[in-house]
């Protein structure tokens, strides 16, 4: 070979080489991009300048829980900090308290980087995506903020006392009609008697207990209210401490009566932009009943300091609004303080998250991994966790936004007086139960807001709104209220009975009332039809919820001829329709009762029974819609309740094989 | 005479029941007699046992000496329920019928002793092909049981008979 062919074969080698390595290079860098765009959890859509959430190695969280800004030892986060100007990189979550099981939770991997706005939000966040042990990063997004005006109504303006039709004395209890509807047409042209969470009857057996915490996750709520101030919940360290000086040492400075996250500081009602959101739902959970003045909570009490506490878990502010990080913050907050319901009416527009899959993505870690924390701490004896109750939306979608459409919280739709529903409601998927949220009506050209939820609101003032966000409040309360007496009683639940047990009290809609119209106070009309079966389970009964809470009602089977058991007849009133997913029969049950044959059949259990008997059958039920949410899918709870059953000859059965009720038991 | 006997050896013959009955009646272990069996199992119990274990029910009855009863039961919904009617105790056996006429579902027999408490007992053997042993004990029914079974129900249960 000679010296030129040898030097053109090694310029082609060369040149191949070359090629081989820029593609190398190149397909590095492609799939360093993929996997870097892969640790994105969400958009920089509407997310805060100037801070990155990320969640990183064991390793790393590690070693900047135990260091400095830039100085954590991790090389390439250090140069990219410093480069940054990153003024801060700390935990989110405040591994002071209950830090073991948070770390077990991985919530210690959680850490926000704040760098001056100036800097590309866009660019930060590519650049940690493209560190090896950051495994994942989010942009904080801003949570809307709820955005309504009241109109105030001072309940002292009453002349004639009531007292005598009421448990209560608190003047304003006449206009609260979502606590007992008499129908007064005064209040709304087309109101019906009963359209209401029939929580009257409930009361004779308890009106909250103090033991019970509620945090109030919204605007801030005015503590110093004069119908609300004995149902705070107080933090004495900080109450009888040092202003300025973190007493208990959990973190937060002066967290009397919850903290403002918006602000990092106190908790505050009356900055520009405050609506009294925070503060009206928060009446509606635990207003002090019986005390002369205002209005009633649904578990205040009966005015012998015995009402549920609440706290603020402050997120909006004036016009500031938590982002993320800060979400997480207020439900970790919530959470470490003694709440076991996190009342939150609030939420994203529906669509915003295309399913389940997308709001966990989306929310990924940080403000999700806060809400798990909270559904998995004990603060109450009668339960093992916590309840997450959000407002469905005020959209009038056929959707929930999130994150109360997600599958683990209670997402809470709204009616009016009327006993239909209100006319901006969000229905359908991933919605699970109604509860009276008001709604305006016109006289003439006017609005009237007699129809909207009566309610406090800041500084001594009380006045009506309307939407979800109020319906949300009595589900809140009436939680709170079902947990005052299973207190009461001994009992003791898991979350998913809770909820169970919750879902299922209830009233069904009126189907047939579904085949009109109804006059949408904003102009048209609303076609009811759209709404059939889509309002959850039904309408939040709080009698129903004490009597789940006391005691079982027995399904009766035939020993003499096959059954066939729609689960629905024995739930709520009888005439909801939640879809049957499954059922589990032990083999207890089977022996007690001789079950001989036993299938699933139309949504129904077809069952034969040979032994006089009792028993209990678990069966799966999507409360809310007919799927269950999760995946791709936007959907109801899956939720599973146990039904005693009874089996005895002589129960009579339907021609299509439904046991009837037999009367006396003898 | 001799009419004047036959009616005395009658009523010798009622007086020489009745007294059986209250012997019956008396000893706490069920009857023969009537009235006096009634005696026997009036009263207030509550249901401890049905079909050998502890009910996840609720019934309360009350028996009255005159032949009517009241009985409270939690059985088929979330409330108590009221029911009321009349029953006959004889040789044993009981059986009754409702207020608006319809008949028990069976009839049962019954005894009357004292539990290890020494608490009264009553036991009540339904008349089926496959015997049902519901046991009672003798108890003061709740006011409350009482109150809620005879107001107006808030929640609009249905009326079941």
């Amino acid at each position: 070979m000679n010296k030129g062919k040898l030097l053109l074969i090694s310029l082609v080698a060369l040149f191949a080489a070359s090629c081989a390595t820029d593609s190398v290079d190149e397909s590095a860098s492609v799939e360093q991009s993929a996997v870097a765009a892969k640790k994105f959890v969400n958009t920089s859509d509407n997310a805060e300048q100037g801070k990155l959430i990320i969640y990183v190695s064991e390793e790393c969280a590690t070693r900047l829980e135990c260091s400095e800004v830039t100085r954590s030892g991790m090389t390439e986060l250090d140069l990219l900090a410093s480069d940054l100007g990153a003024t801060s990189i700390t935990p989110v979550f405040n591994l002071k308290v209950n830090g073991e099981r948070k770390r077990a939770m991985g919530m210690d991997r959680w850490f926000v980087v704040n760098f001056p706005v100036q800097e590309s939000l866009e660019g930060a966040a590519d650049r940690l995506a493209n560190i090896d042990y950051v495994e994942a990063v989010q942009f904080s997004t801003i949570i809307p903020r709820p955005v309504q005006q009241a109109v105030e109504f001072d309940p002292a303006s009453i002349a004639q006392t009531r007292a005598e039709e009421y448990p209560f004395n608190d003047p304003g209890l006449y206009y609260q009609w979502h606590y007992i509807n008499r129908g007064y047409v005064t209040l709304y042209p087309t109101s019906v008697a009963g359209e209401d969470i029939n929580v009257e009857p409930a009361w004779k057996y308890t009106s909250g207990r103090p033991e019970i915490v509620v945090a109030v996750m919204d605007e801030g709520v005015c503590y110093t209210h004069e119908d609300l101030k004995d149902n705070m919940r107080a933090n004495e360290a900080e109450l009888n401490g040092v202003e300025g000086v973190d007493d208990d040492e959990n973190g937060y400075v002066d967290d009397i009566y919850g903290y403002n996250f918006a602000t990092n500081g106190r908790v505050s009602w009356g900055r520009d932009g405050d609506s009294g959101h925070g503060t009206h739902v928060a009446g509606t959970v635990a207003a002090v009943n019986n005390n002369g003045i205002g209005v009633v909570g649904v578990a205040g009490g009966s005015g012998s300091g015995d009402g549920v506490r609440i706290f603020s878990a402050q997120i909006f502010s004036g016009k500031q609004t938590a982002g993320y990080d800060a979400t997480a913050q207020a439900a970790e907050y919530a959470a470490d303080n003694g709440a076991c319901i996190l009342q939150c009416s609030w939420g994203f527009e529906p669509n915003a998250f295309s399913g389940d899959n997308m709001f966990v993505q989306g929310i990924a870690g940080v403000e999700y991994k806060a809400f798990q924390y909270f559904i998995e701490t004990k603060n109450c004896d009668a339960l093992d966790g916590g309840l997450v109750i959000f407002a469905a939306g005020n959209e009038g979608q056929p959707v929930a936004g999130y994150p109360g459409a997600y599958n683990d919280y209670i997402a809470v739709t709204a009616y009016a007086p009327d006993g239909l529903p209100a006319y901006y409601t969000c229905y359908d998927k991933g919605c699970n139960v109604s509860a009276p949220g008001g709604e305006y009506y016109l006289v003439g050209n006017s609005w009237a807001e007699t129809g909207c939820v009566y309610s406090t609101l800041p500084n001594n003032t009380y006045g009506y709104m309307q939407g979800t966000s109020m319906a949300c409040p009595h589900v809140s309360g009436i939680a709170a209220l079902g947990l005052s007496y299973a207190l009461d009683l001994g009992k003791t639940y898991t979350v998913d009975q809770f909820k169970s047990l919750l879902l299922t009290s209830v009233n069904s809609f009126d189907e047939d009332r579904f085949a009109d119209f109804k006059a949408n106070p904003e102009g048209g009309t609303l076609n009811l039809a759209s709404y059939r079966g889509k309002m959850g389970t039904g309408k939040i009964d709080a009698y129903r919820l004490f009597m789940g809470i006391r005691g079982v009602s027995c399904i009766p089977v035939s020993t003499t001829e096959s059954n066939t058991i729609d689960f629905n007849a024995f739930i709520g009133d009888g005439n909801v329709s939640m879809k049957m997913l499954d059922y589990e029969i032990s083999d207890e049950t089977r022996e007690a009762l001789g079950i001989t044959y036993d299938a699933a059949f139309g949504g129904k259990l077809a069952l034969e029974c040979t032994k006089p008997g009792a028993g209990t059958i678990t069966v799966g039920l999507v409360a809310g819609g007919k799927n269950v949410g999760g995946g791709m899918v936007t959907g109801g709870m899956r939720i599973e309740k146990e039904f005693a059953i009874i089996a005895r000859p002589g129960v009579p059965v339907d021609e299509n094989g439904q046991p009837q009720i037999p009367g006396g038991w003898l | 005479m001799k009419r004047i006997n036959i009616w005395s050896l009658v009523a010798m013959l009622c007086f020489g029941l009745t007294a059986c009955g209250e012997n019956l009646g008396g000893d706490d272990n069920g009857g023969n007699g009537g009235n006096d069996s009634k005696v026997a199992i009036a009263g207030e119990w509550g249901i401890v046992s049905w079909n050998g274990a502890e009910p996840v029910f609720d019934i309360y009855v009350d028996f009255n000496e005159d032949g009517t009863f009241e009985m409270y039961q939690q059985v088929y919904s979330l409330t108590y329920e009221l029911f009321t009617g009349h029953y006959v105790a004889d040789k044993g056996i009981i059986n009754g019928s409702y207020s608006d006429g319809s008949a028990w579902k069976c009839s049962y027999k019954y005894t009357v002793d004292k539990d290890e408490a020494g608490v009264q007992r009553l036991t009540l053997d339904s008349e089926e092909t496959i015997v049902v042993t519901s046991v009672y004990t003798a108890t003061e029914i709740p006011a409350e049981v009482k109150a809620e079974a005879s107001e107006t129900r808030a929640m609009e249960v249905e009326p079941f008979l």
